[in-house]
């Protein structure tokens, strides 16, 4: 072993060491396909739960029309960072899109999702200042504020309650406080309740950020994400997200008053220090964006698979957590059996991700499974069978 | 300081992992590592080790805290310094 690996290192080398000598080590594995229901994985082709492309927007034809266009125009990448030669007219038009769709003054867009948490943090707070963070929140928030130099506190997941006690009890030690949360989280399926959130924030004179990373396109009438779900568009004072989920491509953004966006642009490290999003992809990202307006039928036949794959799982037998969205985790409940579970439906067919300690505690080991408006009914119906057969052979159903 | 008893801290403590992990007071042990047992990350011990100081009103040492690993550790860390 490489003196770069230290001694707490080797320890977790040591168990992925052992997880390749099991044969049940499935991070990683080699790609041969687009995203699509299914994917090609280590040389065959499998039904694929283990994207986020939620709407199926990556191998849309209109939208690969929009990227081989751009391409055409503007080449490989635009060769700088947003502050210098990386905003082009498209990036402008993409911005004054997602500013329109969440009802805000402006618009920044940024490298990736990760850094637009961490620069929207950033922009936000520093030190004196506090953030109080849902105890499920995304990794990038955690960074965010750790980057930001604010202090952090966490309260439990989903628990407005135990907010409003944590809020009382800090508010008076504080310049600044920020409540963040995920819209949906990346791991149960659930959501933030907005409606006693914004309540919350207003009494006590906080600010709230939100991550629309796993909402936008999957939730709300129109697939405008929390606030449109929960009809409040002003709820939020900041709201960032992704492009990695809604359009199954890369690229993040972050919206809120123009003065916040401004200052944002000129003291975000995540966004001054970092080669902008290539041309070709915000195109493809902005086609997107009309496509959640003229063809509904994408996000209706994703809610529909979504009820149909719950239900389906729940008469197996399977425990779904509070899951309502296209996340859905299947819980096993420990991280010996996820990662035989996960390699057992692998060789039948079925593409998927193991979540297990320390991305969740181990008592709440996970398959992680995210349903795709393009899966078929044949293709649900195929992991149902699968997961039957080893969910029994396992002893887990 | 001075007149919290001991059985007051270990009380105070356990209702504070017990919400934070979900678990009622009896089921956990005083032998509960943070991590392994009660699966906290980073994040939440700090946030059990933040409620139980500001229950009772001191600043503990950040380098001192972030050795602790088991609920005992703690509860012998806190009888240290508040009693």
């Amino acid at each position: 072993m490489s003196q770069l690996v230290s001694d707490p290192m080797k320890q977790q080398a040591a168990l992925l060491s052992m997880l390749r000598k099991e044969n049940i080590y499935t991070y990683s594995l080699e790609v041969t396909s687009a995203c699509a229901n299914r994917i090609v994985v280590s040389g065959k082709e499998r039904i694929n739960f283990i994207s986020n492309n939620y709407l199926g927007f990556s191998t849309h034809p209109e939208v690969l029309k929009a990227v081989r266009k751009a391409l055409d125009k503007y080449g490989l990448g635009i060769g700088g960072s947003p502050l210098a030669c990386g905003t082009t007219d498209i990036h402008y038009r993409l911005q004054e899109k997602i500013a329109r769709l969440y009802e805000r003054e402006a618009c920044v867009l940024l490298p990736s999702g990760y850094q637009a948490l961490l620069g929207s943090i950033q922009a936000t707070i520093g030190k004196g200042d506090v953030a109080l963070l849902d105890s499920l929140v995304h990794r990038s928030i955690v960074d965010g504020v750790t980057l930001s130099g604010s202090d952090k506190r966490m309260w439990l997941h989903n628990d407005t309650e135990d907010l409003a006690t944590l809020l009382e009890r800090v508010k008076t030690k504080y310049q600044r406080m920020l409540v963040i949360v995920d819209s949906v989280y990346s791991m149960d399926g659930d959501w933030a309740d907005l409606k006693e959130l914004y309540r919350l924030k207003e009494e006590h004179g906080a600010l709230l950020l939100i991550d629309e990373a796993h909402s936008l396109g999957v939730l709300g009438k129109r697939g405008y994400g929390l606030p449109d779900h929960f009809n409040m568009p002003q709820a939020p004072d900041v709201i960032a997200g992704t492009f990695s989920k809604f359009a199954g491509a890369v690229g993040g953004f972050v919206t809120g008053p123009s003065d916040f966006i401004d200052h944002l642009r000129h003291n975000a490290s995540a966004y001054i220090f970092s080669a902008s999003i290539p041309p070709m992809t915000v195109a493809g990202v902005y086609r997107s964006f009309e496509l959640l307006d003229e063809e509904p039928q994408w996000r209706e036949r994703l809610w529909d698979n979504i009820s149909y794959f719950l239900k389906g799982l729940k008469e197996i037998g399977f425990d779904t957590g509070p899951s309502r969205t296209a996340v859905v985790p299947l819980l096993i409940r420990d991280m010996e059996k996820t990662m035989t579970f996960n390699k057992m439906i692998f060789d039948e067919g079925v593409y998927a991700s193991p979540i297990v300690h320390p991305a969740v505690p181990p008592a709440e080991s996970r398959i992680r499974l995210g349903v795709m408006a393009t899966h078929t009914k044949e293709d649900l119906d195929r992991s149902f069978e699968v997961f039957k057969k080893v969910g029994k052979k396992l002893g887990i159903i | 300081m001075g007149t919290v008893t001991a059985d007051q801290i270990r009380k105070d403590f356990l209702a504070i992992i017990a919400k934070l992990s979900g678990k009622k007071p009896e089921q956990l042990k005083d032998g509960d590592r943070f991590r392994e047992d009660l699966g906290f990350d980073s994040l939440k011990s700090m946030e059990a080790i933040s409620r139980i100081t500001e229950m009772y009103d001191f600043d503990p040492d950040l380098d001192e805290v972030m050795e602790l690993q088991t609920i005992i550790e703690v509860i012998k860390y806190l009888e240290k310094k508040l009693i």
